[in-house]
């Protein structure tokens, strides 16, 4: 119970997220149709309900530790923004998100085989995995042998 | 009788193809396991997505063979690259990797190989004889009592999940048991949470969500990552010598054992038995100064402990349908998404099947031993491919895992933003496990918690009437509550009497050091010398 995580600001920022949503949760649970004699008890809303309460608590409990370390200083600068933003880790993060996002969007506009090898591809490409050859070569190959494997030999439904 | 059923089963498992797909799966566990980034856990979602349109039978056994083969290959990793192929494999570096250093790479292979097979056979023992007690007791839980079990679950899980911070456990738990309220409720059909998106009504499935938490967030992670891969060294012959084994005979079972009961704990897993089994040894040796420098000892310990634990941890999941560790979850989905139906019921309704389970992770043990002693340079080779390489390809095997299920994009949705949710939580150490146990359980909570206002006519007060229900009310508890300093205390004096006896009794196992003064002193015992030291001050 009096753990410490070592991160106050982002304690501070996920208490504040979860008695939000623990709060909205509870005014949900309580305001879902209740059935018979027996209102609250035999309601839909009766486990969201205590275990909303359950999480307020923890989020105050979090909420509480990290205001005792001073968590809600947020010293946010245009300069500190940058270098996050400009940090190989957070560019490779959004790369492969977005690139993930794209791959999705194309899965069933596109044949499987090619929106997949072009997926590979790319993402071994953008981190630099082998040359280019090799690198399509393993993108088409690995493509080709999941598409044939699942749909042709497994006989399972693909995007 | 239960002896002589397992036999029976296992030989009706030995045809030539479940054979062929036990090998295979074992072997696919162990490339997983080795594999930096995909865990356990990784490898049976994904493969249960990949096998759900097969028979039953080989399906379960190709999950139980990843399952058993993952957690032993894990090993590989953490002994040659000092990096835990699976979070079970954690404790193996901190002994396998020196002994790599010091040239005996292949020794310290060949005796975690031996070690994993030996935890298994103890984990078997569990699971074969364990189980039918279990699910006999089990008989006996009624709506109280699984909400409370359920609870207690999730509790526990989150207490030992994110043992230096318990809240973010029970947070990620109470998430996760909030996150599969959404859709349409078993007992009267009202849809919750579901604003409209009819996709949602049958809430989030089980596949997807894991798929996400643990996969995607893995993909995330390693791509995200900019530390250099590590060279593997060259390794020689890696069948173990007996003598390295029989020296640590009691250390083994000692392991095994405290494997099984981990296992047995829901939701705790394979990382935190192989660390306690490792501890257990290191308090119980005549040489602990050697632990963390390349001790036999040490990596026997923590090789048997997690190996152990993957039987312990599926001797709730058929016994009571709640998973002792987070690969335990998934097999249990599993098992439902084939229509078999693990729990109290499953003694009555198909009272073979555990012995059948049973007799399919014997199948896998004896297939890890084989291939984990044979296949050893080969696989090797595996672990120079890089990340970049490795991860879009898994990414397309989580696609179409998750897309095979239902056949609906709107899975793949769900998988992706569940990666999300999951990415952040780990970085702000959000354990996953508790997370995946709540969804997973907590249909159960409702279901059972509804039920039983409904039958005691909206009386709370059933929920703690009959013993089990008082019993587990008190273990949660104590559970929440066991650290605070108030409980502490009261403990402390409590438990001042039993303190020596225990001690005695822990001597008599060798699980005190034998200098006798290894065990950390307790708080009184330290009050007790400090003020016996400032006495002594004072009168001089």
């Amino acid at each position: 119970m009096n753990g410490n995580s070592g991160m106050p600001r982002g304690d501070f920022i996920v208490s504040v997220i979860l008695v939000v949503f623990s709060g909205w949760v509870i005014h949900m649970s309580l305001s879902m149709r209740r059935f018979g004699e027996l209102g609250l008890a035999a309601s839909p809303g009766l486990s969201p309900l205590v275990f909303a309460i359950l999480l307020l608590v923890c989020g105050l409990i979090l909420l509480r530790r990290s205001v005792a370390q001073r968590g809600y200083r947020m010293a946010w600068s245009g300069q500190k923004t940058a270098v996050f933003l400009r940090a190989v880790e957070t560019r490779h993060f959004i790369v492969v998100l977005a690139t993930i996002f794209i791959y999705y969007l194309f899965l069933g506009v596109v044949h499987f085989v090619m929106i997949s090898a072009v997926y590979v591809f790319f993402t071994i490409w953008y981190f630099k995995g082998v040359v280019w050859w090799k690198n399509l070569l393993i993108s088409t190959l690995s493509a080709t042998i999941i598409w044939y494997s699942f749909d042709q030999v497994f006989l399972i439904p693909l995007p | 009788m239960g002896f002589v059923y397992l036999i029976q089963e296992t030989v009706a498992l030995l045809t030539p193809m479940d054979l062929l797909y036990c090998f295979v799966a074992v072997q696919l566990g162990i490339i997983f396991g080795m594999l930096p980034g995909l865990t356990a856990t990784v490898g049976i979602a994904i493969l249960t997505a990949l096998t759900f349109q097969w028979d039953p039978g080989n399906a379960i056994l190709v999950l139980i063979g990843v399952y058993v083969g993952a957690i032993y290959g894990g090993s590989r990793s953490a002994i040659l690259l000092n990096i835990p192929g699976t979070p079970a494999s954690a404790a193996t570096c901190l002994d396998g990797y020196p002994l790599s250093r010091s040239g005996n790479a292949a020794q310290a292979l060949g005796l975690a190989t031996t070690a994993s097979f030996l935890g298994s056979m103890a984990g078997l023992v569990a699971l074969s004889f364990l189980t039918p007690v279990l699910g006999g007791f089990a008989l006996e839980f009624k709506s109280y009592e699984v909400f409370w079990l359920a609870v207690f679950g999730v509790a526990i899980c989150g207490n030992l999940t994110a043992a230096g911070d318990p809240v973010k456990g029970w947070v990620a738990g109470l998430l996760g048991i909030m996150l599969s309220f959404v859709g349409m409720e078993t007992i009267q059909g009202f849809r919750r949470f579901t604003f409209g998106v009819s996709e949602l009504m049958a809430g989030f499935g089980i596949i997807p969500v894991l798929v996400g938490t643990y996969g995607i967030v893995e993909i995330l992670s390693s791509l995200s990552d900019t530390t250099p891969e590590q060279r593997v060294p060259q390794i020689g012959r890696t069948l173990p010598h007996l003598r390295d084994v029989a020296a640590n005979w009691v250390n083994i079972i000692r392991s095994g054992v405290i494997g099984v009961f981990t296992g047995v704990i829901p939701g705790v897993g394979e990382n935190i038995g192989s660390f306690v089994a490792y501890d257990f040894a290191k308090r119980a040796s005549k040489h602990p100064e050697k632990f963390g420098k390349g001790s036999i000892e040490g990596l026997i310990a923590s090789e048997t402990g997690n190996n152990a634990v993957v039987g312990g941890a599926l001797v709730p999941v058929l016994a009571l349908a709640i998973p002792g560790s987070p690969p335990a979850a998934v097999l249990l989905a599993a098992l439902f998404l084939h229509n078999i139906r693990p729990g109290p019921m499953l003694v009555i309704e198909n009272p073979m099947y555990m012995y059948r389970f049973s007799a399919m992770f014997l199948l896998a043990s004896f297939a890890m031993f084989v291939l984990g002693i044979l296949i050893v340079k080969p696989l090797l080779k595996l672990l120079m491919i890089r990340k970049s390489i490795m991860m879009p390809i898994i990414l397309v095997l989580c696609m179409v895992g998750t897309y095979a299920i239902a056949g609906r994009p709107f899975d793949i949705l769900v998988m992706i933003a569940f990666g999300l949710l999951g990415y952040p939580m780990r970085k702000l150490g959000y354990p996953e496990a508790p997370f995946v146990l709540g969804i997973i359980l907590g249909p159960m909570v409702d279901e059972n918690l509804r039920r039983g206002m409904l039958l005691s006519y909206g009386n709370p007060a059933a929920f703690f009437v009959s013993p089990i229900s008082i019993a587990l009310v008190i273990m949660t508890f104590f559970t929440l509550f066991g650290r605070t300093k108030a409980l502490r205390s009261v403990f402390s004096i409590a438990l001042r009497p039993l303190r020596s006896t225990m001690r005695s009794v822990g001597r008599t196992f060798g699980l005190l050091r034998r200098n006798g003064n290894s065990m950390p002193p307790s708080t009184d015992d330290e009050d007790d010398r400090r003020r016996r030291q400032s006495e002594e001050e004072t009168r001089l």
